[in-house]
C-alpha cells in the first residue's frame, strides 16, 4: 500500500471545506486516507484467520460497521489512535477496511494460506465528511435511502447512488456522516451537495 | 386584512392578503372571466380549487406559469396574470428560479389535512410513528374549515409534534407501489411575485411510507342542463364559500340540488346576506333525518323549496352573464323562470379517487352516496373521510340532469374545458360506443387541463342513462399521474446544466484544464480531445501530436481505462472462460490482450490483462465498458461458477496511468527511472516491471496502442498529477508532447487496432473484425457455441476492411454508407454494401484513410467503392508498420 509520504499527493477535492463546524452544516474532504477492500467468505476458515489477524470480529451483517480503537474523531480536536481499524460490511463477503493501522500488512500472511482478496483502494475513493444539525435534511436532498436513526443508526453503512455517483455512506456519529465517493465523481458530488446547503447556511 | 395590488388582463385590482386570484376577482365583481376554447362562450369561475374547468390564467410575473386555475393562484403584491381561452404559453426566457428535490421516509403518509386526515395523523403520531401529512391547499382544515367549522385544537397541536412533518401547499401528484408517493410543494409563489433563486420555488418530495392514508376529500359535481355554463353559475359549496369570504356581487341566488349539501349552502348564502329565492330539489321525499337537518331549517328561514324540480335552462344578459334560470318539473308541469344573480348547483360529491386508482384500487359505485368511493382492501393503504364515502347523510339522488331536446343538448355542457356537450355524448353512444374509455377518446371529455375532475362521474352517469346501464356496470375512468400539471423544471430539480449528469475526471484533469485542452465526452468522463498550441486547430494539433508519437515521444493520460483487480487460485481458469483467448498459461509479470464475447458470440469488450502474481491479475477494460464488464464478471461468478475461488474488485480510480509513446519513450523512461533496465532485451514487449518512477512507486507495462515503442506507467492516483508533471518536466529536452483522444484514435487506426464501440455495435464476431487469431480453438469460452450458428459462421458477413479515398485529402464522414463503384454519383435509392466506422487524416501517410464494415469485405479487397461522387479503394485494415517493427523502438 502506498503511504502518504510526500507532499506531492493530491486528492480529488484538494481538501475542500464548505460551511462551518458552528453552522448548520459543515462539509469537508478527508483526503488521502487509506482503504483496503477485503473479500472473504464469512463461512470459511479464512474468515477466522482474518479476524485473528485484524484482532477484531468482522460482522458479516451487510450494512454493519465494526471498529477497533477507532472512535469518531470527526470534528473533534483529537488525534486518532495509531492502530485503528473500521470495517464496513458492504456485501455478504465484502468489507471496506479503513483506519490508521497497516491493514494490508496484517492481512498479507492470511492470503498465503487462505482464499481472500486484499486490494488497496486508498485512491479509489475519497471521503467527504458532512456534519451539523441540518445534516439529515441536506442529505435528504440527494439521498433516496432512509436516514432516520431507527433504520440507519450510528455505525450503519450502505451503498447507493448519490447525485448519480456511486458512494458508500457511513453514519459515523451523532449528526455526522462520511461519504466515500469514487474519486472521479468527487467534484461533481461535492458541487451538488454544496448546492443543496444553500437554504441552510 | 391588508390590501394587495395585482394586475389582471392589464387592469389593476386590489384584493386582500390570503385571497386566491379567483376570490380577489369575484370580490372586484369580475364575473365574465374568459371565453371558452372552441365555442367562444362566456365563462366565469365555477369552483374553489383545482377542479376549476373555466378560470385558467397565465401568470406572467415571477417565474411565469402557463395554464393554472385562478382558484389556486394566491395573490401577492405585483402579481401579473391574464385570462386564457384554454391555451397558455411559456415565457421565452429561461426560468432561473430554483427548484429542488427531497427524499423522505416515514411510517405513515397522510394525504389531505381535512378533518379525516388530521384525525388519522393524530392517531398515528400519538403512537410515536413518524408521520408526514401533506395537503394541497393554503390552509389546513379542508371542507370543514371552509364551511366555518372549528378544527379541534388537539388535532392542530399534533401537527407540531417532533415526529410529524406537516406540509401545506403540497400536492401529492402520484402514488406508486411499495408506499412510494411523489408530491410538489409550492414554497414561494404565495410569498412574493418575484423570481426566487435562493429558495426553491417548488420542491418535489419523494416519500416512502409503510402506510398511506388517503384523505383526499371530494369535489362537488355540476348538473347538466341547457346553458349551464354561464358566468354566475357556480358549484354551491364554492358559491357559499366565496360569499362568506366577502364576495358581495350576488344579491339573489337559486340553489339547484340533488342532496342536502344544497340546503347547507343555501343557508350559508342566506346568512351571508344573499336572498335565496328558491331551493330546487329533484328529490320529492326525504328521510326524516334529512327533513330535520336540511329541509326544515331552510323552510324556517323562509326559503321557498321546489320539490321534485330541477334546472332546465338559463337566460343571460347581453354579455351572456346569468340573468335567470328556468326550472322544471315534467310531472307536475312546472315551468318557471326565476330571475337571479347566482345559480348555485349541488349535483352531489365526487370523491377524489385519483391517488387510489394510481395504485390499482378500483373505486366502487355507491347508490346511497351517488358516487364512486374508495374502500381499500390493501393493508398498507387506508381511505378515510369523503373519499371513503363519509357523506351518506347528505342523501343524494342519483341524478345528473333532466331530459333535453337536441337544441338544448347542444348547449348542455359536460366538460367545460373541452366544450363537450350532452349532444357529443349522444353522438358517441349513437356511434356504438359504450365503454367510458372509448367515449372519452371520442369526445375528448376528461382530457383537458383538469383531467375530468368535474366531468368524469357526470359523463359516466349520462352514458349510463343513454345506454341503460347502471353505473357499476359502466365502470370508472382510468386516471394517471400527475394529479395536477407540474412544471418540468420542478421534476428536474437541481439536475440542470452541469448538474444534469456526473462529470468524471482523472487525477491529472487539472493539468489538462490548465493546458487549455478542449474536452471530449467519453461516457461520463471528460477526456482531453487535443492540446492545441496557440493558433492551432484540431487538424494541426493532431498532426503535430501524431508526429511526436511516431518520431519522438508523446504522452497521454490513460487513467480512464476500466481496471479490475482479480484474485484467487481459479482466476486463470475464470479468465479463460471470459476471454476468447488463453490466459491461464500467461507468465507472472506478463500482459496479454484479450477479447471477450457475449453469449451470442459478438464482441463485448476488450483490453489488456496482466498477471501480477500467481493468483493475482489486473484486467483493463474499455473506458466506457468498465461497469458493464465488472457486472458481467460478477454475474458469471455468482450465478454460474460460484465454486471458483475468484474475487473481483474495481480499481479504476485507484490507479492513474500515464502512457509514454514513441521511439524516444525508452530514453524518457530511463530518465524518469534511472535504475531500471529499459533495454530491448531487459524489458520485453508485454512485460511489467515495478520501479520508482520520478520517485513514485510504479508498475510499468510495455504496451502499445499505436504500434510504437510505448510504456504505461501506473501509480496510485494520489500521485497521478505528480507523475504527469515529472514526465513533462524531465521530458522537456525530448520535447515530450501531450496528446488527446483524437490523436489516440488516429494512431490506433493507422495500425489497424479496433475500438470496441466504434468498430463494433454488438453485431460483430471476432472473425468479422479479422481477429480470428485471438479465438482459441482448444478451450471453451463464453460465446464459443454461437460461432457455429449458420448466420454467425457464414463467410459473407460484414467484415472490417480499410478504405483509401482516391482523393487523398477527402476524409469520409464517419457513419457514411457506400455502394459499389458503378453507383458513383447515382441518385438514391442505391444498394449499399457497407459503412465507415472510423475515418481520419493521417500525417504519417499524408492522406486520408478509413476503416469500414463491408458485406463480404475481405473478398472485395482491391475493389473500388462509391461514396457519393467520391471513390475509394478497399484495403487491408492496417496502414502503418504492417511488419510490427516499430514496437521495439
Amino acid at each position: 500500500m502506498v503511504k502518504v509520504n510526500s507532499t506531492k499527493a493530491t486528492s480529488s477535492l484538494g481538501g475542500a471545506v464548505h460551511g462551518g463546524l458552528d453552522k448548520n452544516i459543515y462539509l469537508a474532504e478527508v483526503p488521502n486516507t487509506p482503504g483496503i477492500d477485503l473479500r472473504v467468505d464469512p463461512t470459511s476458515p479464512a474468515f477466522t484467520a482474518v479476524n485473528q489477524a485484524l484482532g477484531l470480529f468482522l460482522n458479516p451483517q451487510v450494512g454493519s460497521v465494526v471498529r477497533k480503537n477507532a472512535d469518531c474523531i470527526v470534528s473533534q480536536d483529537q488525534q486518532p489512535s495509531a492502530d485503528g481499524i473500521s470495517a464496513l460490511c458492504l456485501g455478504p463477503d465484502w468489507w471496506l477496511l479503513t483506519g490508521t493501522a497497516d491493514i494490508a500488512s496484517l492481512l498479507r500472511p492470511v492470503q498465503d494460506t487462505h482464499h481472500i482478496s486484499i486490494v488497496d483502494v486508498s485512491a479509489q475513493r475519497t471521503k467527504i465528511e458532512i456534519y451539523g444539525p441540518k445534516v439529515k435534511e441536506i442529505l435528504g436532498h440527494v439521498w433516496e435511502q432512509d436516514l432516520r436513526d431507527s433504520t440507519f443508526p450510528i455505525d450503519a453503512c450502505t451503498q447507493g447512488l448519490m447525485a448519480k455517483s456511486p458512494v458508500i455512506l457511513w453514519h459515523c456519529c451523532e449528526n455526522c456522516y462520511l461519504i466515500f465517493v469514487r474519486s472521479s465523481f468527487a467534484q461533481h458530488l461535492w458541487d451538488v451537495i454544496a448546492d443543496a446547503t444553500v437554504e441552510y447556511l | 386584512m391588508s390590501n394587495v395590488t395585482f394586475k389582471f388582463d392589464g387592469v389593476d385590482y386590489v384584493g386582500q392578503a390570503g385571497d386566491s386570484l379567483a376570490t380577489a376577482l369575484l370580490r372586484n365583481g369580475v364575473l365574465h372571466f374568459t371565453d371558452s376554447t372552441y365555442r367562444d362562450r362566456p365563462r366565469g369561475i365555477m369552483s374553489l380549487w383545482v377542479d376549476e374547468p373555466n378560470a385558467l390564467v397565465n401568470v406572467d410575473s415571477g417565474a411565469g406559469e402557463p395554464m393554472v386555475p385562478a382558484t389556486t393562484v394566491e395573490i401577492t403584491e405585483g402579481l401579473v396574470a391574464r385570462s386564457l381561452a384554454g391555451i397558455g404559453d411559456l415565457p421565452d426566457t429561461r426560468d432561473i428560479s430554483r427548484y429542488d428535490r427531497a427524499y423522505r421516509h416515514a411510517d405513515v403518509l397522510v394525504v389531505g389535512a381535512g378533518l379525516a386526515g388530521l384525525t388519522e395523523a393524530k392517531k398515528y403520531a400519538d403512537k410515536g410513528k413518524t408521520v408526514i401529512i401533506m395537503d394541497d391547499q393554503p390552509e389546513v382544515g379542508g371542507h370543514a374549515k371552509q364551511c366555518g367549522e372549528v378544527i379541534p385544537p388537539e388535532l392542530l397541536a399534533s401537527l407540531t409534534l417532533e415526529n410529524v412533518t406537516h406540509l401545506q401547499r403540497t400536492t401529492v401528484i402520484g402514488t406508486y407501489d411499495q408506499g412510494y408517493a411523489v408530491a410538489v410543494e409550492r414554497r414561494t409563489d404565495h410569498v412574493s411575485s418575484k423570481v426566487s433563486t435562493d429558495v426553491a420555488r417548488i420542491r418535489t418530495w419523494h416519500v416512502r411510507a409503510k402506510h398511506t392514508v388517503l384523505a383526499t376529500g371530494a369535489f362537488q359535481r355540476p348538473l347538466v342542463f341547457a346553458n349551464n355554463d354561464r358566468p354566475g353559475i357556480m358549484l354551491s359549496h364554492a358559491a357559499a364559500t366565496y360569499v362568506e369570504r366577502g364576495v358581495s356581487k350576488f344579491k339573489t341566488a337559486v340553489v339547484v340540488t340533488v342532496d342536502n349539501q344544497g340546503y347547507t349552502d343555501a343557508i350559508r348564502l342566506h346568512k351571508s346576506g344573499v336572498r335565496v329565492l328558491a331551493i330546487v330539489d329533484i328529490r320529492k321525499k326525504l328521510s326524516k333525518a334529512s327533513i330535520k337537518l336540511a329541509r326544515k331549517p331552510a323552510e324556517k328561514l323562509g326559503i321557498r323549496i321546489l320539490k321534485g324540480a330541477t334546472a332546465l335552462d338559463t337566460n343571460g344578459n347581453l354579455d351572456g352573464i346569468l340573468s335567470s334560470v328556468v326550472v322544471t318539473d315534467p310531472k307536475s308541469g312546472l315551468n318557471e323562470t326565476i330571475s337571479t344573480d347566482l345559480l348555485a348547483i349541488s349535483g352531489g360529491w365526487t370523491p377524489t379517487v385519483h391517488l387510489a386508482t394510481y395504485i390499482g384500487i378500483k373505486p366502487t359505485w355507491s347508490n346511497k352516496r351517488a358516487a364512486f368511493i374508495v374502500r381499500s382492501k390493501v393493508k398498507s393503504i387506508s381511505a378515510v373521510g369523503m373519499l371513503a364515502g363519509d357523506f351518506v347523510e347528505l342523501e343524494p339522488a342519483v341524478y345528473f340532469g333532466t331530459e333535453l331536446d337536441e337544441t338544448q343538448a347542444l348547449v348542455a355542457f359536460v366538460d367545460h374545458q373541452r366544450d363537450a356537450t350532452l349532444r357529443d355524448l349522444r353522438r358517441a353512444v349513437g356511434a356504438g360506443m359504450v365503454s367510458i374509455e372509448h367515449v372519452k377518446r371520442y369526445t375528448a371529455i376528461g382530457t383537458a387541463h383538469d383531467q375530468g375532475k368535474t366531468s368524469g362521474t357526470l359523463t359516466m352517469g349520462l352514458i349510463g342513462n343513454l345506454v341503460g346501464l347502471a353505473l357499476d356496470e359502466i365502470g370508472s375512468l382510468t386516471f394517471r399521474p400527475p394529479y395536477i400539471a407540474v412544471p418540468f423544471a420542478a421534476l428536474a430539480g437541481r439536475e440542470r446544466g452541469l448538474h444534469t449528469e456526473p462529470i468524471r475526471t482523472t487525477s491529472i484533469h487539472p493539468w489538462h484544464i490548465a493546458a487549455g485542452a478542449p474536452m471530449e465526452d467519453v461516457g461520463q468522463w471528460k477526456r482531453p480531445w487535443f492540446f492545441p498550441k496557440p493558433g492551432e486547430d484540431l487538424h494541426a494539433a493532431v498532426l503535430r501530436e501524431c508526429r511526436a508519437a511516431r518520431n519522438g515521444v508523446a504522452v497521454m493520460d490513460a487513467s480512464t481505462l476500466g481496471k479490475i483487480d482479480i484474485q484467487g487460485k481459479d482466476a486463470g481458469e475464470f479468465l479463460d472462460q471470459i476471454y476468447t483467448n488463453m490466459f491461464s498459461t500467461l507468465k507472472v509479470g506478463m500482459s496479454r490482450y484479450g477479447l471477450m464475447c457475449g453469449v451470442d458470440g459478438m464482441v463485448f469488450d476488450d483490453g489488456v490483462t496482466t498477471r501480477l502474481g500467481e493468483n493475482h491479475w489486473l484486467m483493463t477494460t474499455t473506458t466506457g465498458g468498465a461497469a458493464k464488464v465488472m457486472d458481467w464478471l460478477e454475474e458469471w461468478l455468482q450465478t454460474e461458477w460460484p465454486h471458483l475461488e475468484v474475487f473481483c474488485t474495481s480499481v479504476t480510480e485507484q490507479i492513474a496511468t500515464v502512457a509514454i509513446v514513441g521511439p524516444k519513450s525508452r530514453d524518457l523512461l530511463a530518465m524518469l527511472s534511472p535504475g531500471l533496465d529499459v533495454s530491448k532485451e531487459g524489458f520485453a514487449f508485454m512485460e511489467n516491471k515495478y520501479a520508482d518512477v520520478a520517485g513514485i512507486p510504479a508498475r510499468i507495462a510495455r504496451i502499445s496502442f499505436s504500434g510504437e515503442l510505448a510504456y504505461e506507467i501506473n501509480v496510485s492516483a494520489w500521485y497521478g498529477l505528480e507523475l504527469w508533471n515529472k514526465v513533462m518536466e524531465l521530458g522537456a529536452p525530448l520535447d515530450v508532447t501531450p496528446y488527446g483522444t483524437e490523436s489516440l484514435h488516429v494512431l490506433r487506426a493507422e495500425k489497424g487496432f479496433v475500438i470496441v464501440g466504434q468498430e463494433t455495435d454488438g453485431t460483430q464476431t471476432p472473425d468479422d473484425l479479422g481477429m480470428d487469431w485471438i479465438v482459441s480453438k482448444k478451450k471453451d469460452f463464453i460465446g464459443k457455441r454461437s460461432f457455429s450458428r449458420s448466420d454467425t459462421s457464414r463467410p459473407d458477413r460484414h467484415q472490417l476492411v480499410g478504405l483509401l479515398p482516391d482523393t487523398s485529402a477527402f476524409v469520409i464522414p464517419e457513419g457514411s454508407y457506400f455502394a459499389e463503384e458503378q453507383h458513383k454519383g447515382a441518385t438514391p435509392p442505391i444498394p449499399h454494401i457497407g459503412y465507415v466506422t472510423s475515418s481520419y487524416f493521417s500525417g504519417e501517410l499524408n492522406r486520408s484513410f478509413a476503416m469500414a464494415l463491408v458485406h463480404n469485405g475481405r473478398a472485395r479487397i482491391g475493389d473500388r467503392v462509391a461514396i457519393g461522387n467520391e471513390t475509394a479503394v478497399i484495403t487491408e485494415p492496417i496502414f502503418v508498420d504492417k511488419e510490427n517493427v516499430r514496437r521495439d523502438g
